[in-house]
């Protein structure tokens, strides 16, 4: 085993814990624990079973296992981030109306 | 179709606006009486000098964006029992009397919306940078919600209850000014442009947008027509 993949491995059980504290203690669903864990469990698998990739790459059609692992990464990042600026967008949304009312409400209880 | 004598609100948003506030107010207040400026989280002394020319004033706890500030007034407007409804810039930048003249227009009954446009008035002086973005801007519109406008975002426009009743504004900043355009098209609103003097001192152009605002403003507004 390669030092790098020592390392991977390694941050990948200290996630899983930090998954399985953070579920233990209700801050994230079941459908989050377990989003979040099957993406770690396959991180730890890939980097101690390389050879996983290649199989999957052949699946795809893709040269190397690498590269799989690349262009997959390249989507889910873009996928996650589109989903984190539309939640960004909506607690904008909701702040704003937080303001607004309290706006009308502060104008209300002047005019009493 | 319309009360003898209607009611009408001027919807001023403003931050950091003290400097002029007063001024803007005083000016609105010499011929109308319902005069709404909502402070959109200012830390200067904009409120108190609304509130000193006698302006209502709606407060926004922090910086929401001038989209956010001109929902809040229209609401609060709805709600007193507005019956024409008047968007004003506060920087000094809008003639009271283009205002007057758009409220005659929109008093015939022809039309839902009147829209501002400083490029119908011939004698304003635009930077040139601020007029080849808003000229892209007009053809974005065209292609985008179907209007054609010859200024995309002029901040003075005059609207019917019925008009304000229906938009859904949810865009917070700038892209609100897009926003209302693709909202007249939706609804297919009555609309006319009315050629309107801009004064761009030092002031209003230090405190104006920056024109490279205009990807932002595209950006947002782009995420919400496709769903976001």
């Amino acid at each position: 085993m390669q030092f790098i993949q020592f390392i991977i491995i390694l941050f990948a059980i200290f996630a899983l814990t930090g998954i399985f504290i953070r579920f233990r203690r209700k801050t994230i669903n079941f459908l989050e624990f377990f989003l979040w864990s099957f993406f770690w469990f396959m991180v730890g698998l890939c980097v101690s079973l390389p050879n996983i990739t290649q199989w999957f790459a052949k699946i795809l059609g893709v040269g190397r296992g690498a590269d799989a692992v690349f262009y997959i990464g390249i989507v889910s990042l873009s996928y996650f981030l589109f989903r984190l600026y539309i939640k960004i967008r909506h607690i904008e949304q909701e702040i704003t109306h937080v303001v607004r009312k309290l706006a009308l409400n502060d104008l209300e209880h002047t005019k009493k | 179709m319309y009360p003898r004598n209607p009611k009408i609100f001027f919807l001023i948003p403003a931050y950091n606006e003290s400097k002029v506030i007063g001024d803007v107010v005083r000016s609105v207040k010499s011929e109308f009486e319902d005069v709404v400026v909502i402070d959109d989280g200012s830390i200067d002394q904009t409120s108190q000098k609304a509130q000193e020319a006698g302006a209502v004033v709606l407060k926004h706890l922090m910086n929401r964006g001038q989209g956010a500030a001109l929902k809040t007034g229209i609401d609060y407007a709805l709600c007193e029992g507005a019956d024409i409804l008047v968007t004003f810039d506060s920087d000094g930048q809008h003639q009271l009397d283009d205002a007057k003249n758009m409220i005659s227009q929109i008093l015939t009954g022809r039309y839902d919306v009147i829209l501002g446009s400083r490029f119908l008035y011939k004698d304003n002086q635009i930077p040139w940078l601020r007029r080849g973005v808003l000229k892209l801007g007009t053809v974005f519109t065209c292609l985008v919600s179907g209007i054609k406008v010859t200024d995309t975002h002029n901040g003075l426009r005059v609207l019917l209850r019925s008009a304000a009743e229906q938009m859904l504004i949810q865009q917070d900043r700038m892209a609100h000014a897009s926003e209302i355009l693709d909202e007249i098209g939706r609804l297919k609103l009555r609309y006319c442009e009315f050629p309107t003097r801009i004064v761009y001192t030092d002031y209003s152009k230090q405190k104006g947008q920056n024109s490279l605002n205009a990807f932002r403003i595209l950006r947002d507004f782009l995420i919400q027509k496709l769903g976001g």
